[in-house]
């Protein structure tokens, strides 16, 4: 009797999905607090950058009051503010991640049900091709796409295409996230669905008379979303550290934290054989990186034991 | 027919299949482009362009575009390319001044030493790891499993290369950098040492100079250590899943009753079911590899084929060395999942037998 009471053993508030729900909730607080946390310098107030000009030149500085979390040269005389970037970084990195997921969760799983709903040769015909994405890596898409639309004297015409890709705010690295994310939702969806509608209460609902749109909507869909759930929650934590890597190797991408840890890099071999000797210029970065990725990781672990009842199944020890 | 010959070539028929819908799209990509662009997909080998004039290299390029008429529709443009592509004709790079697929060809060895050695390390330990982390599912062993793979997984991969490289380079010069040193480079360049596979430390031996494998390897350790963390993970977490699904099957509670020992239900009845469903995944995101090769090679300078990314690709425009990069990756990749699905096939009887999946 105690497991109900005892947030700690609760069957539905086991420690590790509070933990992870409390450090995505910290995430999203701190992004929408942003302009609280760290209020529009007066260099630039509209950059995620903030540039400021410390007494030490050329080095990085360690946290003062006026940065909390020091500084990286940027150049020779300004540098940039670790914290203001750290925080609205947080902002960018949401937004990417929550968009990015969005998008591809419900393409994926729109795809994956309607080839499924569908069946058939033109069924089969769009998993072949899903499965011809699948072999395509994301990187090869990410220097294709910056070809195609965003280099110099870029393959299409520039003007109209370019415009209404950044109008809509969609860089290369976006763009080859979302062509080559997808997949994995189609997969599994459709998994679920073929598993579904051949069970006996869809059966039983057909042979009641439902019609195929009520099948669809009360039975196929509500019980094959559970595992795109998951899917979608870990995802978020991926892509986001993709964006930055993309960012940092200087291949596309705005990721604020890869951008910061790219101007950075060099003072990471800084002191000889030390990394930390200049720890603010990676580690809080590194640490928000990681603690983001690893927070959606175990709420997807945790969604996915709330959601799977048929995995609470233990072997009797 | 056997079993395995039908097994493999369904398996052949179906990566040929694949990219075939790859290329198609690629093309239909490039067709967008106008023609001059295109053209230096269809620059021969062994053409010199080096000593042209901008007026004679313009003629040239307006001589290629009536040669392979491509003013033509799609589909015969496609066909045609897709024939050059089979031949070797890749096209000739402006940017990389070289022949495409020799430019790829010639860096394929360094990228295949390391991608090889990092699935040596990675999938048996992500195998293994997996399997007894889903055995344990929510157990102290499990969380602590979990919470490893998590971080290693989440560890941003260019930072961990440059702590590593800070920490056993320029503090402790255990491994350096790049792919060899100096003496090892002066020795592995030299005209008297054969290169048989192209990949050092094979070569090293086959050269009786254990002393340049040796120092190949102590390069390669760092770029694979990193390499074979964040996919370990991945690789692991998909074998716990499996594990759990597995688990929840009546022949483990059969086993169970008729009183085997964990040992033995672990290793003999749960594991080989979990390497099949897990191998298959793995070979999914055989895709993701190579996206982690890339930030790998250009952090611990390996002139692998990373590098034609490199050379200013990212600036201008370059149709031939962004399409051959593309289609190079894939090629890998289905390579990697047909290694994949054999190894399956050999695990798993089962799958020897399906040919449903083409």
């Amino acid at each position: 009797m105690d497991d109900a009471v005892n947030p700690f053993k609760s069957r539905f508030f086991p420690w590790y999905g509070v933990l992870s729900i409390l450090i995505v909730l910290f995430f999203v607080i701190v992004a929408l607090s942003a302009p609280l946390l760290a209020p529009s310098g007066p260099s630039d107030g509209s950059s995620t950058y903030r540039l400021v000009e410390p007494a030490v030149q050329f080095l990085p500085n360690p946290p003062e009051p006026d940065y909390r979390l020091g500084t990286v040269p940027l150049g020779a005389l300004k540098q940039i503010d670790v914290y203001y970037t750290l925080i609205w970084g947080a902002r960018s990195a949401l937004l990417f991640g929550a968009s990015a997921m969005l998008l591809i969760s419900i393409f994926g799983s729109v795809v994956g049900a309607a080839s499924s709903y569908i069946g058939g040769a033109a069924g089969q015909l769009v998993l072949r091709i899903t499965d011809s994405f699948l072999a395509f890596p994301v990187i090869a898409g990410v220097v294709l796409f910056g070809q195609l639309f965003f280099s110099q004297n870029s393959w299409v015409e520039p003007g109209f295409l370019e415009t209404s890709l950044n109008r809509l705010g969609l860089d290369n690295v976006m763009l080859a996230l979302i062509c080559f994310g997808w997949m994995p939702y189609t997969r599994v969806i459709y998994t679920d669905m073929e598993r579904i509608r051949h069970s006996e209460f869809v059966l039983a609902a057909r042979s009641a008379g439902a019609r195929p749109g009520r099948i669809l909507f009360r039975h196929l869909i509500p019980n094959s979303i559970a595992n795109v759930i998951v899917l979608a929650t870990r995802d978020v934590g991926g892509l986001v550290l993709l964006q930055a890597g993309f960012t940092y190797i200087g291949v596309g991408g705005k990721s604020d934290w890869g951008g910061l840890l790219a101007v950075g890099h060099k003072w990471i071999v800084g002191v000889g054989g030390n990394p930390f000797g200049y720890w603010w210029v990676f580690i809080p970065v590194t640490l928000a990186l990681v603690v983001f990725g690893f927070g959606w990781n175990l709420l997807g672990d945790y969604l996915n034991e709330l959601l799977n009842p048929r995995l609470r199944f233990t072997l009797p020890k | 027919m056997l079993p395995w010959a039908r097994y493999i070539s369904t398996r052949i028929v179906s990566a040929l299949i694949t990219l075939l819908i790859i290329t198609a799209i690629l093309y239909a990509i490039v067709m967008m482009t106008p023609a001059e662009t295109r053209a230096e997909l269809y620059i021969p080998r062994g053409a010199n362009l080096i000593h042209l004039t901008d007026q004679q290299l313009h003629q040239y390029i307006q001589h290629i575009i009536q040669v392979n008429g491509l003013d033509d529709p799609y589909p015969v443009q496609y066909g045609r390319w897709l024939v050059n592509l089979v031949q070797g004709q890749w096209g000739y790079s402006y940017n990389l001044s070289a022949y495409v697929l020799d430019y790829l060809l010639q860096r394929t060895p360094i990228t295949a030493e390391l991608t090889f050695y990092s699935l040596l390390f990675l999938i048996p330990f992500g195998l293994i790891g997996g399997a007894i982390s889903g055995w344990n599912r929510n157990q102290p062993a499990d969380f602590g499993y979990r919470i490893a793979a998590y971080t290693a997984m989440t560890f941003p991969p260019f930072i961990l290369a440059l702590v590593l490289l800070t920490i056993f380079y320029v503090g402790l010069h255990w491994f350096p950098p790049e792919r060899l040193g100096t003496a090892a480079g002066m020795v592995f360049n030299s005209s008297s040492f054969v290169h048989y596979t192209g990949q050092v430390t094979i070569d090293g031996l086959l050269n009786g100079r254990a002393d340049v494998s040796l120092d190949a390897l102590r390069h390669l350790v760092l770029p694979v250590l990193t390499l074979s963390l964040v996919h370990w993970a991945t690789l692991s977490r998909i074998v716990r899943a499996s594990a759990i699904d597995e688990l929840q099957k009546e022949y483990i509670l059969a086993a169970k009753s008729r009183g085997l020992s964990d040992r033995v239900l672990l290793w003999r009845h749960l594991f080989p079911n979990v390497v099949a469903p897990a191998l298959a995944s793995s070979a999914l995101s055989a895709a993701a590899l190579l996206t982690g090769v890339f930030i790998v090679e250009r952090i611990f300078n390996f002139h692998g084929i990373s590098e034609i990314a490199v050379n200013g690709l990212l600036v201008v425009a370059d149709a031939p060395a962004a399409l051959g990069y593309t289609i190079y990756n894939v090629i890998v990749v289905l390579l990697i999942m047909f290694v994949m699905d054999i190894l399956r096939a050999v695990v798993d009887p089962r799958a020897r037998n399906e040919w449903t999946t083409l």
